[in-house]
């Protein structure tokens, strides 16, 4: 039971995060690059709920913050991560969920992590945040998610309802 | 709101996370220094095997956001290549006649013919039967009727008309012509026809009972003042001989060297020679060459410093009495 849950976080995240870093990263899209890692966090949370979605936000948030090519605070990605999973996780009635109501809740998480983020290492003295550029950042994140949102969100649904029906919300 | 466990699971991961931060913020990468090398090392493994495997996507995106560009380049480098490729196939064809004329100085310095080297222009209709073709040289340029033409491997003809600028020339294949011809290294001689066939003429030999092998080089005998035929321009070898030694006809078919459908640089003899280069204008066949000979090479009486090698192929004792006719 543990095991296939902790078997099915951990291929979700490994594949978002070889996603993202490799490809989309890669891509030199415009704005922001599409985080991936945090629409599978939102993913987990409304397919687990929020205690499970936060305590795979934790790790994902970790392990991206001590992931090569990443140079912030260590701890950061974690809180923001968990944040999200807590707000997914409770945002939505299981039986209200419809994909448009996905997507945009992926969407304006997203946007919302985008900026908490900023204002997070601002408040932290790190001077890599450019307020100049937040606007595009926030509305270039927001747009990719979208386009992430349904193609993350429903299968992840459909691989946890399938494999461990007993834990999914 | 959660249950028990997991508030406190949540509760400690939060503190976890805020005391990183503050860790991290202070400067004292002491702990994360190794945590951080191992997950990086972890990571940039899947990082690597994630390139591996988007690569070739990546490389289509590259391709798509190129593809005006690619384009562009693409035209530029064919209009280059186009541009190289001319430049190629004309320096091929200019390398060509460079070739062509220092083969036809060879033979005029080695004959001592005084030539003036003209390029074809035009080649007569076969249809007509005859085989004739026109140069750009003509009385202008000292040019008159019934002088030889040659090229750097043997006789091609003799002009048969000349205007001002261009003159005609016909050919020895032409069935209509007949040249004085002599069997290189040896004193028989006979007259040689064309056939029509660009690959075969005639040789009648005036003595029937001349011993010709296969292979041996004919070379033109000469006529007076050298027109239509200097001496010595070499013609072709013997392919093949008809009729037995001692029959009132003997005939050999011969091979013109010059290739009669690959004509272009020509030269004509303006001024013969004054003395009869015999054998000395044949391409030299070094094979056949003996090694005593090539040691000691012999200046000749014909004047020709390189004939004693350059004549020994077929017959190894140039004469040295020269025959002008």
């Amino acid at each position: 039971m543990w095991l296939r849950q902790v078997f099915i976080l951990v291929v979700i995240f490994l594949i978002s995060f070889l996603t993202q870093n490799s490809f989309l990263g890669r891509l030199g899209l415009p704005g922001s690059t599409p985080d991936l890692i945090l629409v599978s966090v939102i993913a987990v949370a409304l397919a687990y709920g929020s205690a499970m979605g936060m305590i795979y936000g934790f790790a994902a948030g970790i392990l991206v913050d001590l992931a090569p090519s990443t140079e912030g605070v260590i701890g950061v990605n974690a809180l923001l991560f968990m944040a999200a999973a807590f707000f997914v996780g409770r945002a939505l009635d299981p039986r209200d969920r419809t994909v448009p109501l996905l997507i945009g809740l992926t969407s304006g998480t997203v946007g919302a992590v985008i900026l908490a983020r900023g204002v997070i290492d601002s408040v932290l003295g790190q001077p890599t945040v450019v307020w100049a550029n937040m606007a595009g950042l926030i509305l270039s994140g927001a747009i990719y998610a979208a386009f992430l949102a349904p193609l993350v969100v429903v299968p992840v649904g459909w691989v946890v309802q399938k494999f461990t029906p007993e834990v999914a919300v | 709101m959660f249950q028990r466990r997991a508030r406190v699971v949540i509760a400690v991961l939060i503190v976890v996370s805020l005391t990183f931060a503050i860790l991290d913020l202070r400067g004292g990468k002491g702990p994360f220094a190794t945590f951080r090398s191992v997950v990086g090392t972890a990571l940039g493994g899947v990082e690597r095997a994630g390139a591996t495997i988007f690569s070739p996507i990546l490389a289509i995106g590259d391709w798509w956001g190129t593809w005006g560009d690619q384009r562009d380049q693409i035209n530029t480098l064919q209009a280059e290549n186009q541009a190289l490729s001319d430049l190629v196939r004309r320096s091929a064809q200019d390398r060509a006649r460079a070739d062509a004329l220092d083969g036809l100085l060879r033979v005029a310095g080695a004959g001592r013919y005084r030539i003036t080297p003209a390029e074809v222009i035009a080649v007569g209709p076969e249809q007509e039967f005859s085989w004739a073709i026109t140069i750009d040289i003509g009385t202008q340029d000292g040019i008159e009727r019934d002088m030889s033409v040659i090229n750097a491997d043997g006789l091609v003809g003799r002009v048969s008309a000349v205007h001002r600028t261009t003159s005609t020339v016909v050919l020895i294949v032409d069935p209509a012509m007949s040249v004085g011809a002599r069997i290189a290294g040896s004193d028989e001689v006979g007259i040689l026809s064309g056939t029509g066939d660009q690959n075969s003429l005639e040789f009648q030999m005036l003595n029937p009972l001349a011993n010709v092998d296969i292979g041996t080089a004919l070379v033109t005998f000469g006529s007076k003042n050298g027109k239509p035929y200097a001496p010595g321009i070499p013609i072709g070898e013997v392919t093949e001989v008809r009729g037995t030694a001692g029959q009132l006809t003997r005939v050999a078919a011969i091979k013109p060297f010059a290739r009669m459908s690959a004509l272009s640089i020509v030269g004509v003899v303006v001024r013969p020679p004054r003395t009869d280069p015999r054998d000395s204008v044949l391409p030299a066949r070094p094979q056949e060459v003996t090694p005593s000979l090539g040691a000691t090479p012999v200046p000749s009486t014909t004047g020709n410093p390189s004939a004693a090698t350059r004549g020994s192929w077929s017959d190894p004792s140039p004469q040295p009495s020269p025959k002008a006719s």
